[in-house]
């Protein structure tokens, strides 16, 4: 039996009466790569926050070489031997390589009166922990703003290797790397592991989990399913176990005819998505599915004008159009219902009624003036017919549920009365009550001739209110499936694909 | 009754600044008893009539989520244009036409450059106030441009019946700039950029239009008020409205514009104003040192904006 270096057990936590991880365990042992997977909200995060130290465990114990440890803050977890290496890196842009690796433990020398920072020893020092890693292209004194996101990531790493480490959590490290990258990144983690050092990996490549992992262990929906040993884990194993037995029934409306409304074509941008094609008809409910940070979000921006676009042609019913702005994406008949409702969606300190005449200013036009009027009428028909429960338009947005706050977002979009709705993660953080709601709103749409795109990470809930679903694995499309016969398995083998169709 | 006790401590975090200025008035009055005279009540008026125009420019920027420090330079700077055109046998009209339209091109320019290159306001304005404020000395050696012609006088100094112009003019542009805030869609584009830039470009506004519009609005409305000036002094004075992007800024924050953006009234900026104004009125009847005067007009500020802050939090 091999040592156990941290160890986990009945770990839960709580956010208001969200319950991310209950009961939660995991045990890592000396030397080994150990990967976390699991859906988007499985737990996984939270569980790597509790380890190091951002978020504190409700209930449940962690251990570090057999003795229980408490920790409330990332200096409790570094001090103890626990680092992690997150997607986006906490590195200070404007200073020096050594500078970030030393932060708040800075070298003296005590050569005058007063101590002085010792520059020459730290910039050697760093030298010695990047040569241990094999690093030959960045140097110490090299400003951290000018390295690429792979270069960070070697420093981000050689600044856990700076305190004693035991434990070193990796947050999807290969998500934004080249081939070249990743194989670089595996012989370094190969090397981390020869040392002795522990490692946490977390990915939702599945694919390259046998290439460096030994075990993984599994989570879903806040839970702790099992502990493999990667031999007996092929995809198809882990992504049963991620999803589960149970399967949902798909029973959308389609309502769809032949009727191209939207066709993309050849859309890309840099990094963030290559070479999308789609097809959108009258009435269709085309869902997208992918994990966090397939590239889902940039798209639709992209197409929304939201973002510029590296190139990609936009037809609405069958007439090229040009969109280099949201305004432009509204004259063609474009809504666009974002992510982040409070962000993007919504000025909180606003009334209803102007947050919903926001979209159709032009059109409330009368005389010189606006005609305020029929904003309050409008925004009181939307209340009626979304049933937004509200004091009335006349409050402001802050002061609603999220539930309703969405329901507010899209009254502003039905009001420009589009063609092509786009909503990004529409149900996300609003309760189960409101989500139905809001399906049932979408179909409603549908079967008015609207065509709508949905982002939605929740699988289920793309099975069960689109009629065709895309899907995107690292700014491709995998594939474009019609909602029969699907389960979640399947996406999740298209959503962690990496071949483009 | 519970409620209703409720109701009155909210109707005093809304008003207090009203209440404040009504007891400042009340202690005025008792303390001096020139204050309630109606030529000293027309005096304050008329005092920051001109000013007040420059502060609805401002109002607008700061909702917008800007600041604009070139304000005074600006004004002092159209006032020369005006006046040297004038002295140098242009028609009045056109002198003033093109005083007005060369506040508008800096603003213009200002707006523009700080929408385009998305670059922020205070370091933008920071450089024209200095840059404008010297081609202003430059284009005189320093020195006013004086001799006038009395018609251009006329216009700051006539009055209609008991109403000097300059308070006309001053409600007559408040009431315009009033409506425009509150019933047209520019108005509404600016207290949506403001509040929310991103949200408001999602919904299809021209966020980069709006923010270069106000600019020029602002400009124009320093060009008025420098042109008033010149006319009230009866000279172009490249040193005048000294610091008036500082009182500006003070009157529409006491008048409850948040610097953040997105919400403020123009409505509660002339009462800022009018604080201020009847304060150092006040002070000057009961002879208040001068320098003492600063030191009381900075606490005041000081004050009103830790009220704002508290009443956005009893409201949040």
């Amino acid at each position: 039996m091999a040592d156990i270096v941290l160890k986990a057990e009945g770990v839960t936590k709580r956010f208001g009466g969200i319950t991310a991880l209950e009961d939660a365990k995991l045990e890592v042992r000396k030397g080994e790569v150990h990967a976390l997977v699991g859906a988007n909200g499985a737990g996984k995060s939270t569980l790597i926050k509790i380890i190091t130290g951002p978020y504190t465990n409700d209930e449940g114990k962690i251990y570090l070489d057999g003795k229980e440890v408490h920790i409330k803050s990332t200096f409790d977890a570094r001090a103890l031997g626990i680092s992690a290496v997150y997607q986006e890196f906490s590195l200070i842009n404007t200073v020096s390589v050594a500078e970030n690796i030393y932060m708040g433990k800075l070298l003296y020398n005590n050569l005058g009166p007063v101590p002085r920072v010792d520059w020459k020893k730290m910039n050697e020092e760093t030298q010695k922990l990047l040569d241990s890693l094999g690093v030959k292209n960045i140097k110490p004194e090299t400003i951290v703003g000018r390295l690429s996101v792979a270069q960070k990531q070697m420093v981000e790493i050689a600044k856990a290797l700076s305190n004693k480490l035991k434990v070193l959590i990796m947050d999807e490290p290969t998500a934004s790397l080249s081939d070249n990258e990743i194989e670089n990144m595996f012989k370094i983690v190969k090397d981390l592991k020869a040392k002795g050092i522990s490692i946490i990996y977390v990915s939702h490549r599945l694919e390259e989990l046998p290439i460096i992992c030994d075990r993984i262990s599994v989570y879903r929906d806040g839970h702790y399913i099992k502990t493999l040993d990667i031999e007996d884990a092929p995809k198809q194993v882990i992504i049963e176990n991620m999803v589960g037995k149970k399967m949902t029934v798909t029973e959308q409306v389609k309502c769809y005819t032949d009727e191209v409304l939207l066709e993309v074509k050849n859309f890309s941008s840099g990094k963030k998505f290559q070479n999308i094609n789609l097809k959108l008809r009258k009435g269709e409910i085309l869902g997208i599915a992918g994990l966090a940070g397939a590239g889902r979000t940039e798209f639709v921006r992209a197409l929304f004008g939201a973002d510029p676009k590296d190139s990609g042609q936009v037809f609405i019913e069958g007439k090229e159009v040009h969109i280099k702005s949201p305004q432009d994406a509204k004259k063609a008949g474009i809504g666009f219902i974002t992510e982040d409702r409070k962000e993007e969606g919504l000025i909180l300190n606003m009334d209803l009624h102007t947050n919903v005449g926001m979209t159709i200013l032009d059109k409330l036009k009368k005389g010189i003036g606006l005609d305020l009027k029929k904003e309050v009428v409008l925004m009181d028909d939307y209340i009626k017919s979304l049933s937004i429960k509200c004091r009335d338009g006349n409050q402001p947005a802050k002061a609603l549920s999220g539930g309703n706050q969405q329901k507010v977002v899209i009254a502003k979009w039905l009001a420009t009365e589009p063609k092509i709705l786009i909503m990004d993660e529409p149900t996300r953080g609003i309760d189960i009550g409101s989500k139905n709601q809001i399906y049932a709103l979408i179909n409603d749409l549908a079967a008015q001739g609207i065509g709508i795109i949905m982002i939605s990470s929740e699988l289920p809930e793309v099975l069960q209110v689109s009629n065709n679903i895309m899907v995107f694995a690292a700014g491709k499309v995998t594939g474009i499936l019609e909602n029969k016969d699907l389960t979640q398995d399947i996406l999740l083998d298209y959503a962690t694909s990496q071949k483009a169709v | 009754m519970e409620k209703k006790s409720f109701d009155l401590k909210n109707f005093v975090m809304k008003y207090i600044m009203y209440i404040f200025l009504v007891l400042m008035c009340i202690v005025l009055a008792i303390a001096s008893d020139k204050f309630l005279l109606p030529t000293n009540l027309m005096t304050i008026v008329k005092q920051i009539s001109i000013q007040s125009i420059v502060a609805i420019g401002m109002t607008m920027i700061i909702i917008t989520g800007n600041i604009d420090l070139s304000v005074g330079s600006v004004v002092a700077f159209c006032s020369v244009v005006g006046a040297m055109l004038m002295s140098k046998g242009v028609p009045m009209v056109l002198a003033i036409i093109v005083a007005i339209l060369a506040g508008a091109v800096i603003g213009f320019i200002t707006g523009g450059v700080t929408a385009k290159l998305k670059l922020h306001s205070f370091l933008v304005t920071l450089a024209l106030m200095q840059a404008v404020r010297g081609l202003a000395q430059t284009m005189t050696n320093g020195r006013p441009v004086s001799g006038l012609p009395d018609a251009f006088g006329k216009i700051a100094s006539a009055s209609i019946g008991p109403v000097p112009l300059l308070v006309i003019y001053m409600i007559v542009l408040y009431v315009i700039f009033i409506y425009v805030m509150k019933y047209t869609a520019f108005g509404r584009s600016i207290y949506a950029v403001g509040g929310n830039q991103e949200s408001a470009r999602l919904s299809g506004i021209n966020v980069e239009k709006v923010k270069t519009m106000v600019f020029l609005l602002s400009g124009m409305l320093c060009g008025v008020a420098g042109v008033l000036l010149a006319s009230k002094v009866r000279s172009g004075d490249p040193t005048c409205a000294e610091a008036w992007e500082m009182d500006t800024i003070a009157g529409a924050i006491i008048g409850g514009t948040n610097m953040m953006g997105g919400e403020g009234k123009l409505g509660g900026t002339i009462i800022g104003l009018l604080f201020v104004g009847i304060l150092a009125n006040g002070m000057v009847l009961l002879g208040v040192s001068a320098y003492m005067q600063d030191v009381i007009k900075g606490l005041v500020i000081f004050l009103a904006v830790i009220i704002n802050s508290i009443q956005k939090r009893s409201q949040a």
